[in-house]
């Protein structure tokens, strides 16, 4: 059963004890003292270069109390890293995708000349001239049907 | 100082705006005496009461510009130091020194000590120093804000809308904190009552 506690002395005893802390006193001569040490640290204050270097110092010190740890920072890299990695990554697929407009893009065939695709589209690049072999012509497949018959395949001038 | 006496704070204030760094001095050695109690009291340590003391009279030097007077300059430093004081015991958390000061000789004097010394009613004859440190641990075992309101109350005998106005409460919080802590003293400090 819990005790019901009824406390010994009155509020008027406690006042009248606590009152008798009035009589505790700082040594002799500190107020003072305490007022030359409040000038000097005034004339310290005063010889300060700035508000600026004040506001930087009052920044010091605010950070000196938050203190971060050591983690966060690897998780910020870690952040700066992956997002740097995905804005390049979509830059590419960005132009991939660009692509087949381009090709789109080309101009329509004419009707005396028709091309057909017979492989992938690749990079055309300046190549030389290429002769075909003779011997191979008729065996290897066209790479282009043409409604017209090639210049090579025509019969000769003869005047 | 130079100063009268009777040259009224607001005076002194103006002084101080208008770039007279020596009536800011002269407020200085008008206050230092009543806030070093009132620190002292609510750290129980001599050295924290200096330090604190000494940044609560530049930052109100720094302030005071933007000082409006709505409040009286006593009420306005009393402020100031309850806050600070409060911030500094709050990051000090529980660990702590006391560091007391000498009683002054003049309690002897007191009809109140002499009374509880010589007569067996209401409290036991106590030795002093023992008194002193029983006091001051019983007060550590307040929360700071309860001691704050004890000390501005029971030792340095403000009216409750003072202690109010300081601590920016209503009377009728400052009246209930009041209570809570004599409730509290009563039992740390049950060993004085003579049995």
């Amino acid at each position: 059963m819990k005790e019901n506690h009824t406390p010994k002395l009155s509020e008027d005893d406690v006042s009248r004890l606590l009152r008798f802390k009035r009589y505790e006193m700082p040594p002799p001569g500190f107020h003072e003292d305490f007022l030359r040490e409040f000038q000097r640290r005034q004339r310290l204050e005063s010889m300060r270069p700035n508000w600026w270097q004040r506001f930087k110092e009052a920044v010091e010190e605010v950070l000196d109390r938050v203190r971060v740890p050591g983690y966060a920072y690897a998780t910020v890299g870690l952040f700066a890293v992956a997002s740097g990695a995905w804005i390049m990554s979509s830059d590419e697929i960005g132009v991939a995708g660009s692509q087949p407009v381009a090709l789109a893009a080309a101009p329509a065939p004419s009707q005396e000349l028709k091309l057909e695709l017979t492989s992938t589209p690749q990079t055309v690049l300046p190549n030389p001239v290429n002769i075909p072999d003779q011997r191979l012509v008729g065996t290897l497949p066209p790479r282009y049907l043409l409604q017209s018959r090639p210049a090579s395949e025509q019969e000769p001038f003869s005047f | 100082m130079d100063e009268a006496p009777d040259t009224p704070d607001t005076e002194l204030v103006a002084r101080t705006k208008a770039g007279d760094p020596s009536a800011f001095d002269e407020l200085v050695i008008r206050y230092s005496p009543r806030l070093y109690g009132l620190v002292y009291n609510m750290t129980s340590n001599h050295e924290d009461t200096n330090d604190l003391l000494q940044e609560i009279f530049a930052k109100a030097y720094r302030a005071i510009g933007g000082f409006q007077e709505k409040s009286s300059f006593y009420t306005w430093m009393h402020t100031i130091a309850v806050n600070r004081t409060l911030n500094f015991l709050k990051k000090r958390g529980r660990s702590y020194n006391i560091s007391l000061n000498d009683v002054d000789a003049a309690v002897e004097n007191d009809p109140e000590f002499i009374e509880l010394t010589s007569t067996p009613d209401p409290v036991r004859e106590a030795n002093l120093n023992e008194l002193q440190k029983k006091l001051n641990e019983a007060l550590l075992k307040l929360s700071p804000k309860h001691r704050a309101v004890v000390t501005m109350f029971d030792i340095q005998g403000m009216p409750h809308a003072e202690i109010a106005r300081i601590m920016n409460v209503s009377e009728g919080t400052v009246r209930s904190r009041l209570f809570y802590a004599h409730r509290e003293l009563q039992n740390y400090l049950e060993e004085f009552r003579k049995p």
